[in-house]
């Protein structure tokens, strides 16, 4: 059933684009509907797995595609898929509703979108590697159209910066695809069959950096994560949301399922480069965030910073690690979506500035006190504050790291207290500023949120708050997979 | 072998210098014998008297000039298809009439219908 | 005698010659249904040459025409873009003042060119066929006379055209010096040798006569030139049928009349490649005009397809076909576009596309997906053309290092193409234009000549098996040694 995800979102974007409702309610509606229904297939998929701890993989639709070439359709989930299915979910459902006042050619708006979406579940769904590239290309478009039709700030050049980058990258996981497809025989392209045949070492050795990059593009790995911040801040509300939120984790998820999974021993050679260039991103994303003067750029190089976690967590190459990187991802994907529909919808939209300087006098916490309150939450959840999910991904993460390189953990803890440093001066700086420049009834006048953006956020902070909680809920499902045969060469560094 | 291939080209050798010693007489014989004196410039011309040999290009024709001079051109080189065809005609008749009665057929049909289009579109037509 | 192997290019021949014929008492507000007859007349053609079966090849005129699965698949190729580009071609000559007929039989005879071409097995069959296409396209690109760039492109294709026929006649003499015959290597042997100097030098000029036709470096000077001047139907068959005779002829000679030669060439064929790619798609980065900018692409597309070539496999033979088939739909859509968007006159200016999505949603949408075709963008075809292309020099390159660098200017290549297709798209989509203009209406021919190249680009984009198998049955009849 979880397939459906994807077909859903690809027919609802088809139907917009050929109805062209005139009504905008029928609009909001059809793109509402699609997206609850991704939401509730995965949170239903979720729910039922494991089913069986023998058998970690739900094989969700298998046919043969282009026999000549050994290429199937191929889609299966197991658990580190499915919890990236239901943050696509959780994640499309509020930028739907963060997007609720989108007018200008609307059903194309929520066309592309949802073809975004529907591409984005198609990689995470994908165990044949010739699909999974197909589903990782397929969102580049939309993405490309959504940020220079509907975007903001330097939308052209953001938007081609983003695209270029994606096909660089996705252009060195073509070589590394075929490579690996010459190699094992030229039969399958098959995740699991490539990884259960095993590569050499030597060109493992090669192989891995390809792949690995080629996908950590797109996850923002430094010194390549410089499409990411303008990129998040050319694109509109919703979109950055979802680029922060979501596509981030393509690039990270392909970098853990074909790049770890497929070269193993690769991965252990390169594995001290890589780990050091994820506390890299930590620590530059965190030191730059902190002088930004544009909220949304404080942002989006959070975003670069708090992806270095993920990176490092990856590179621990054991379970806690890549665990917590996974855990991550989840919880990145909320908060970046919080605080962009903070920054994006409920504070610019209304007051047509992003400069922190003019914020300050506007005493926001007063003004536009619901903002406020979702302000702090996702700042104090981005911070790692207990009882949020980033504290449990991020405290994992550390916890792997220390396992594997001490050092590289004690820089990362670094890391986490200059998120807190520039999470703080944003905080204040917004919301918190002491000198209103006019009173605060005149600034406030006809500013109140709308529901949607209400029920986006509750949404949101509900899933942060929930995972934080009660992590059991995720880590239940991600850990069994990790444990499945094709997965534990990897954890073992390569030597299983 | 060789050699005696070389020998073949001969006659071309002597042509060659007898055209060379004609004209070489010729200059030679004109320098010796012709007037001298003044030599203006209309002595050097090709024609003492009568049309200039050097006038401005571009002269107007009408271009049913060049439709006519075309159309000449095409069927006259097409006919010269038909020369090698008759020499080969009869000795072929006896093995493979369809095929050599058929292809020239196919061939001046093609050109009828090329004479066709030119009469029917007027290209004939001195008047147009 | 085995003539009725040639059915299919006589029948399209005596459509050419009977359209001449029937417009002679054709009143001129009836034009239109002459064009519409060559259409269905073509289309019937096409039908029929199902009834021809890919199995052992087959020779007529002794030897000199072969019809086998490659011959097949391009005939039937040709055929289609013959049929898209007559559609193309009844709409846009609504503007001549006369020659509807004229402009179509020519078309006709261009696509029998190719259509023998396609079948050539023979030095003086290649030739002729490759005359008789050429010639044709001399008239069809400067057909709208009294339009200065077409004349000018006119001009420009003659003066090259002859000289690429004067180096391939010249090449064929030579080859014919060395080896004493004409014929291919066919069933009568193996290919020619290395041995001559005479032959190599002779199938020099012939790879720079071909050269010229499939528009590749360093015979690729008047691609941008003609492409912008001609009229967009011509420019269609230009790019999508002149080129795949080019690749017919080329893979004939190349792959089964002289792989030795081939092989001893490689690096320069890779050279060559490498070079087309990087020219085309750097070159078309600042283009301003959509034909232009088309044109140029097709220097790069010919390099990607030059990939097929230099791996000298059957795999690659078979890429070649595959992502020929998904170049002239999208290529045919586009110019499709630009016959029918633009005014009478009106240079095909990028930014003048502005607004194209409000006054022709159908054409806003085929030129977008045409172009993220081009690009190579999942799930089109042309992204599995290049994927297979790709796939042949990637896996060579574990054999030799200098692969390596191809497959990376390639891909380099197709990142950069991204960047000037995506400009066309965005003018589209949402540059803000210039002055409202009127909607634009689509004939019905031409809606549905433009719906088959769009079928085409999605349906073998994400059901490329059938056209792969095709494909690599048609490959398959390649008598490589």
């Amino acid at each position: 059933m979880a397939s459906w995800t994807i077909y859903l979102s690809f027919i609802g974007a088809a139907l917009l684009l050929a109805v062209r409702p005139r009504d905008m309610r029928w609009v909001r509606g059809l793109a509402l509907g699609t997206a609850l229904a991704g939401l509730v297939l995965g949170l239903a998929a979720a729910a039922r797995y494991p089913a069986d701890p023998a058998a970690p993989l739900i094989v969700l639709a298998r046919a043969r595609w282009i026999p000549s070439l050994g290429i199937e359709y191929y889609l299966a989930a197991d658990g580190i898929s499915l919890t990236l299915v239901v943050l696509t979910g959780i994640a499309s459902v509020a930028g739907v509703l963060f997007s609720w006042n989108v007018e200008r050619r609307a059903a194309e708006y929520f066309a592309l979108y949802l073809a975004l979406i529907g591409g984005v579940y198609g990689v995470f769904l994908s165990f044949d590697w010739f699909l999974l590239f197909v589903f990782y290309e397929v969102a580049i478009v939309p993405k490309y159209f959504l940020i220079a039709i509907w975007g903001s700030t330097r939308r052209e050049y953001g938007a081609m910066k983003l695209a270029l980058y994606s096909l660089v990258g996705s252009a060195l996981v073509l070589v590394g695809m075929l490579a690996a497809y010459g190699v094992s025989g030229g039969q399958t392209f098959n995740l699991i069959e490539l990884a259960r045949g095993g590569f050499s070492s030597g060109f493992q050795t090669w192989a891995f950096p390809v792949v690995f990059v080629g996908f950590a593009v797109l996850a923002g790995i430094w010194p390549l994560h410089t499409w990411a911040p303008t990129g998040h801040v050319a694109a509109p509300t919703a979109a950055s949301m979802l680029l922060a939120g979501v596509v981030m984790k393509l690039g990270a998820y392909g970098a853990l399922r074909v790049g770890m999974m497929l070269f193993p021993q690769g991965a252990m050679v390169w594995r001290p480069l890589f780990a050091g260039l994820g506390v890299i991103g930590i620590l530059y994303g965190a030191c730059v965030a902190l002088v930004q003067r544009d909220f949304k750029f404080v942002i989006g190089y959070s975003s670069v910073s708090h992806m270095g976690f993920v990176l490092l967590g990856l590179m621990t190459l054991n379970a806690t690690g890549v665990g917590g990187a996974v855990m991550q991802m989840f919880s990145h994907g909320i908060i970046a979506g919080l605080l962009f529909a903070v920054v994006g919808r409920m504070v610019y939209d209304r007051m047509h500035t992003r400069d922190l300087a003019d914020l300050e006098g506007m005493a926001l916490n007063r003004v536009l006190p619901f903002a406020g309150l979702t302000f702090a939450v996702a700042c104090a959840a981005s911070m790692g504050v207990p009882g949020f999910s980033g504290f449990i991904s991020e405290l994992l993460v550390v916890i792997g790291a220390w396992k594997a390189f001490p050092p590289l953990a004690v820089l990362a803890g670094v890391g986490i207290v200059a998120g807190a440093a520039y999470t703080l001066r944003v905080l204040q700086k917004s919301f918190f500023g002491d000198h209103p420049r006019a009173p605060v009834e005149e600034m406030g006048r006809g500013q109140g949120l709308t529901w949607p953006e209400r029920a986006g956020a509750v949404l949101l902070m509900a899933a942060t708050v929930v995972v934080g909680l009660y992590p059991s809920l995720l880590l239940d499902i991600i850990m069994p997979s990790l444990q499945a045969s094709w997965m534990q060469a990897m954890l073992k560094g390569g030597q299983g | 072998m060789v050699e005696q291939q070389i020998w073949q080209y001969a006659p071309v050798l002597i042509l060659l210098l007898v055209a060379l010693g004609l004209i070489g007489g010729m200059l030679a014989a004109s320098a010796a014998l012709g007037p001298r004196g003044r030599r203006p410039p209309i002595k050097d011309s090709a024609y003492e008297c009568g049309m200039l040999p050097v006038q401005p290009g571009g002269g107007r024709f009408a271009v049913k000039f060049h439709r006519v001079a075309m159309l000449f051109i095409l069927f006259d080189i097409a006919v010269v298809f038909l020369y090698p065809w008759a020499v080969v005609y009869r000795e072929m008749l006896a093995g493979q009439a369809p095929a050599v009665l058929g292809g020239v057929l196919v061939f001046v049909g093609v050109l009828l219908v090329g004479y066709l289009h030119a009469v029917r579109k007027g290209a004939f037509d001195w008047r147009g | 005698m085995n003539a009725i192997l040639t059915m299919p290019e006589m029948a399209v021949t005596a459509l050419a010659l009977g359209l001449l014929v029937l417009d002679l008492w054709t009143p001129a507000d009836r034009k239109g249904d002459l064009g519409i007859a060559a259409i269905g007349g073509l289309a019937l053609i096409l039908a029929g040459s199902f009834l021809f079966g890919a199995g052992a090849p087959q020779y007529a005129f002794g030897g000199m025409y072969v019809l086998d699965g490659m011959a097949l698949f391009f005939k039937r190729l040709m055929l289609g873009v013959g049929v898209v580009a007559l559609a193309a071609a009844l709409e846009y000559s609504k503007r001549f003042a006369a020659g509807t007929a004229e402009y179509c039989a020519l078309i006709l005879l261009a696509v029998s060119g190719m259509m023998w071409a396609a079948s050539a097995n023979h030095w003086a069959l290649l030739f002729v066929s490759v005359e008789l296409m050429t010639v044709t396209f001399y008239v069809l690109v400067s057909f709208e006379r009294t339009r200065m760039p077409s004349l000018e492109a006119g001009v420009k294709y003659l003066i090259l055209g002859a000289l690429a026929s004067a180096f391939l006649v010249y090449g064929v003499a030579l080859v014919f010096g060395g080896t004493g015959t004409l014929g291919f290597a066919g069933d009568s042997g193996p290919g020619l040798g290395t041995g001559s100097v005479l032959v190599r030098v002779g199938l020099a000029l012939v790879l720079a006569g071909l050269g010229f036709k499939i528009g590749m470096v360093p015979c690729q000077f008047w691609a941008p030139d003609v492409y912008q001047g001609a009229p967009a139907p011509t420019a269609a068959l230009l790019a999508a049928g002149s080129k795949a005779a080019g690749f017919a002829l080329l893979l004939r000679v190349l792959l089964e009349a002289a792989p030795d030669w081939a092989l001893e060439m490689r690096p320069v064929l890779m050279l060559i490649a490498g070079a087309s790619i990087l020219y085309g798609n750097l070159c078309a980065i600042p283009q301003r005009n959509l034909k232009r900018l088309l044109g140029y692409s097709s220097i790069a597309h010919a390099g990607y397809m030059l990939l097929g070539i230099v791996v000298l496999e059957r795999a690659g033979a078979a890429a070649i076909l595959f992502y020929l088939a998904g170049y002239a739909c999208a290529v045919l859509a586009a110019f499709l576009v630009a016959a029918l968007a633009f005014d009478p006159g009106e240079p095909e200016e990028i930014p003048a596309l502005a607004g194209l999505h409000r006054r022709s949603p159908y054409l806003a949408a085929a030129l977008a997906l045409s172009m993220i075709s081009l690009a190579g963008i999942p799930p089109l075809v042309g992204f599995f053309g290049k994927f297979l292309l790709l796939k042949g020099v990637v896996l060579a390159a574990f054999d030799s290092r200098s692969f390596g660098w191809l497959a990376g200017v390639a891909l380099a290549g197709i990142v950069t193409s991204f960047y000037y297709y995506f400009g066309v798209v965005r003018a589209i989509y949402w540059s803000a234009p210039a002055a409202e203009r009127p909607p634009i209406a689509v004939s019905r021919v031409a809606g549905a000549a433009l719906g088959a190249c769009l079928v085409g680009i999605v349906a073998a984009g994400v059901f490329p098996s059938p056209l792969l198998e095709a494909a690599r049955l048609a490959a398959g009849a390649l008598r490589i040694p």
